[in-house]
């Protein structure tokens, strides 16, 4: 195991600087304190400033905390305010897609729906919002499994249910599926929870690309995917984007 | 195949948006631009009618662009329109004479108070449905013709035009062509409801000139076409925003309705043709008109706080801080806990009437959390809509089957179930959330035929999601009976002040004043029908017995009024008259004729006598 990084031991050494004076710090008086070089100091505060832990004013150059550092323990997204700020997308990607569409969020080891918008085909349906679905075994549920290391160590305790006879059942299968998803960018469910159901997912990723959830689409597998298995690609482009979209509304501005 | 879309304005109070419909009724391209807002003075509020135009002349290139589609393929253009909104402009240079007063403005609220007292005051929601308030049309055009100098005699002349915004658009957007659609002049208060056309009554009660005012025409017809911005577009259909919205929800049979849940919150009632006129102050209200069928009348109840308490619970008690946070902290607790809150926050409106209300929480003890609290805010949207429902039935011997819903509040689930547990009826929330601008682009796709019929349309309206009642009768009968039992609370909050820190005045005139305004206020309270009627009719006839004696003696005036004889209606004319009449004539021959010392010796006198 690796020593301590010292560039970490000096950033936080910072913060804890910041913290303690009442008014912000220029770079010269933050290297006299710490005892460090100025272009070392300069270095690690462009650093912070970049992730939002430190601010820089701008008529005096000086430095205090920052926005981000302030909401550090409050990041997670509510999931009713990610239903209302992705309504509007989730309506236009089932009128589009002619699938009904889903958003889920982690709640204790399952996969919570948060929304749900009807197939618009007027046929009989009721809303499953509040519904718990299987991680392994879901479009949805490979999404928050692949962008999250915790979520994962939660699926190794239990046992993993085998739905139907296509369901990952084995750890190492739904590792494998994760790695593929991570490098995809979505994810894809064939008859692995009902026969002959299939379902399309792409990450919904909040402030600083952290993923809040996951948006798909589901439906008979002969409408959804081609006959080789594989996402109709107008069908997987119309989930991207629509997840694309929810997540720069939410502030992830790269993705 | 070229593809063809329809387009939809929609000047909305704060926005203006251009969105492009394709075939199935889904979204090409949105464009949308925010005008400003002026207030320059307390309760005034201003639109800059030519902002909005120049908007509109980028707003509709850049969703045209923004598709790629050319002008060609637009089949034809719908508007929607925030309502009452009023604009003023001379018709030979196309300048708006001023401002436009937007309809939240409340100036004109004393010339209101004033016209009530005319003896011609009740026809007026006879002839057109609304109730004499300063929301709509005609009170701002009066306005303007009294404020500007020589104005009056320009509209007389028809050098001045009146318009809502769809009228001001169509006017730029062709070249000239003055119209306006149904739906927007039954908002006038000109338009009698029944002809559908400008009334002379109503013309002349608020004294405004004909030659103004412009053609009234259907909702869904081809007005005209487009000579400028992107022209050689057909004009083919203009709504008022909420009946647009109850278009775009498809309610086009007799019991649908559509209620759009934002800050405020708007039911309308599709009546058919059946025009009714409410017994529980709602308003009557053309719901729309295509081309030469009959008009399609509708019911319209408004709830003044809705959407704006949760922002007061997020803003004012700091107990969430997003507005969607309401329904986690809602969902923390299985039910209110035996809380109601009644947001009466500027009095109760429909179906109460109760401007001397003012919000309460009760159910209050220990046991109560924020949890609670935010059940109660949510639970309030919906019993009020519940009161408006109920109201409704009453007025049109309809049973609403299935409420269609839009608007932001749509997204909170725990609120939409409640909803339909406390209507019993299914809520239904549509697949496209802008219904205000798909109804203007159904009505204009309609009208030239893009889409064959109602039925067609309603084939591409999609449920997008859909709560059904789940609460049994019981709970939802005792619920609603301490809903019912927490709005009596509010009742009589506002006691008009009886001037005690005032000393008492002595000019004439204020004193003269004072008893009208207290004469008057008995009256009004005579209408409530929670009132103690008895000590309210002895204590009015003991202060018109006093006044009518001490105006005969020092006035030298004979008032001819029997207080004892007359029936309370004739009573309250005769009452109105008398008013009207000193304070127009009498009044201001004695502000000019008298000292003031003769003006404080007789008010002396005369508060003697009348107190």
């Amino acid at each position: 195991m690796p020593g301590p990084i010292q560039s970490i031991e000096r950033a936080a050494a910072i913060l804890r600087l910041l913290a303690r004076g009442s008014g912000r710090l220029g770079v010269g008086e933050i290297a006299e304190s710490l005892e460090l070089a100025k272009g070392t100091a300069h270095g690690i505060l462009r650093t912070l400033q970049g992730v939002g832990f430190v601010e820089q004013d701008k008529d005096s150059g000086k430095y205090q905390l920052g926005a981000a550092l302030l909401h550090l323990g409050t990041s997670y997204l509510d999931v009713n305010e990610l239903r209302s700020r992705a309504i509007n997308w989730a309506d236009a990607l089932a009128a589009r897609s002619g699938e009904a569409v889903r958003i889920g969020a982690p709640l204790e080891g399952r996969v919570l729906v948060v929304h749900h918008v009807f197939r618009p085909d007027d046929s009989l349906q009721t809303l499953d919002v509040g519904t718990l679905l299987p991680l392994h075994a879901t479009a949805l549920g490979k999404v928050l499994l692949a962008f999250d290391a915790a979520l994962v160590a939660s699926l190794r305790g239990g046992e993993l249910e085998a739905y139907t006879r296509r369901t990952l059942a084995s750890p190492t299968a739904v590792k494998r599926a994760l790695a593929k998803v991570r490098e995809a960018g979505w994810a894809g469910e064939l008859g692995e929870m009902t026969p002959g159901e299939a379902g399309i997912a792409a990450p919904i990723r909040g402030h600083g690309g952290i993923v809040v959830g996951a948006l798909g689409i589901s439906g008979a597998v002969e409408r959804l995917c081609d006959p080789d298995g594989s996402p109709k690609a107008t069908l997987l482009g119309y989930v991207r984007d629509a997840a694309r979209a929810v997540s720069r509304d939410l502030g992830a501005s790269r993705w | 195949m070229v593809q063809r879309y329809v387009m939809s304005i929609d000047q909305g109070t704060t926005s203006t948006r251009c969105i492009l419909f394709d075939a199935r009724g889904r979204l090409v391209s949105v464009v949308q631009r925010e005008h400003h807002q002026h207030f320059p003075r307390p309760g005034w509020v201003e639109h800059d009618a030519t902002e909005i135009w120049r908007n509109v002349t980028r707003i509709v290139p850049d969703a045209l662009a923004q598709a790629g589609v050319g002008a060609g393929q637009v089949v034809g253009l719908g508007i929607a329109n925030q309502r009452e909104t009023t604009v003023l402009w001379d018709r030979r240079t196309g300048a708006p004479v001023s401002r436009a007063i937007v309809w939240q403005d409340t100036r004109t609220d004393q010339m209101i108070e004033y016209l009530s007292r005319e003896p011609a005051a009740k026809r007026v929601r006879e002839l057109c449905g609304l109730p004499l308030t300063t929301y709509f049309s005609a009170p701002k055009i009066r306005w303007l013709l009294q404020s500007t100098p020589g104005l009056q005699e320009r509209a007389e002349r028809g050098e001045v035009l009146f318009g809502t915004i769809e009228s001001w658009l169509i006017w730029n957007l062709t070249g000239g062509l003055h119209v306006t659609d149904v739906t927007n002049a039954s908002r006038t208060m000109l338009m009698n409801l029944r002809t559908l056309s400008w009334d002379n009554e109503l013309l002349e009660f608020f004294d405004i000139p004909r030659a103004m005012l412009p053609e009234i025409r259907s909702s869904t017809e081809v007005y005209g076409t487009t000579t400028t911005v992107v022209p050689g577009i057909r004009i083919a259909a203009a709504l008022g925003d909420q009946q647009a919205a109850l278009f775009g929800q498809t309610c086009f049979a007799p019991g649908e309705a559509k209620c759009t849940y934002g800050t405020g919150s708007f039911l309308l009632l599709n009546t058919g043709q059946n025009l009714v006129l409410s017994k529980h102050g709602m308003l009557t209200t053309v719901g729309f008109k295509i081309g030469d069928e009959p008009a399609v009348y509708a019911l319209e109840g408004s709830i003044a706080v809705t959407g704006s308490l949760v922002q007061w619970f997020r803003d004012g008690l700091e107990l969430i801080s997003s507005a969607p946070e309401i329904e986690t902290l809602a969902r923390t607790v299985e039910d209110n806990g035996g809380c109601y809150i009644v947001p009466a926050f500027s009095g109760l409106f429909a179906p109460h009437w109760h401007s001397e209300a003012r919000g309460v929480i009760a159910g209050l003890t220990s046991y109560i959390t924020k949890g609670h609290l935010a059940r109660a805010v949510l639970e309030a949207t919906g019993w009020q809509t519940r009161e408006v429902v109920d109201a409704m039935n009453a007025d049109s011997g309809l049973a609403l089957s299935t409420l269609k819903v839009d608007g932001g509040m749509t997204a909170d689930n725990l609120l939409m179930q409640f909803i339909a547990d406390v209507l019993d009826v299914p809520v239904v929330r549509p697949m496209v959330a802008e219904t205000v601008s798909l109804g203007a682009a159904y009505a204009a796709g309609l009208s030239v035929g893009y889409w064959p019929d109602l039925e067609g349309l309603r084939r591409n309206w999609h449920r997008a999601g859909q709560w059904l009642p789940a609460m049994a009768p019981s709970r939802r009968d005792t619920e609603y009976a301490q809903w019912r039992q927490a709005v009596e609370l509010t009742f009589g909050w506002m006691r008009p002040s009886t001037n005690t820190a005032r000393p008492p005045r002595t000019d004439l005139i204020e004193v003269i004043l004072d008893d009208h305004r207290q004469i008057e206020h008995l009256l009004r309270e005579l209408r409530n029908e929670d009132a103690d009627r008895t000590s309210l009719l002895a204590e009015l006839s003991a202060v018109l017995t006093a006044h009518f004696t001490a105006t005969e003696r020092i006035l030298h005036k004979r008032v001819g009024i029997d207080v004892t004889a007359l029936s309370e209606e004739d009573l309250e004319d005769a009452v109105n008259a008398h008013i009207r009449d000193e304070e127009r004539l009498l009044l201001n021959e004695l502000r000019r004729s008298l000292s003031p010392s003769d003006r404080t010796a007789l008010g002396r006198a005369f508060r003697h006598l009348s107190s």
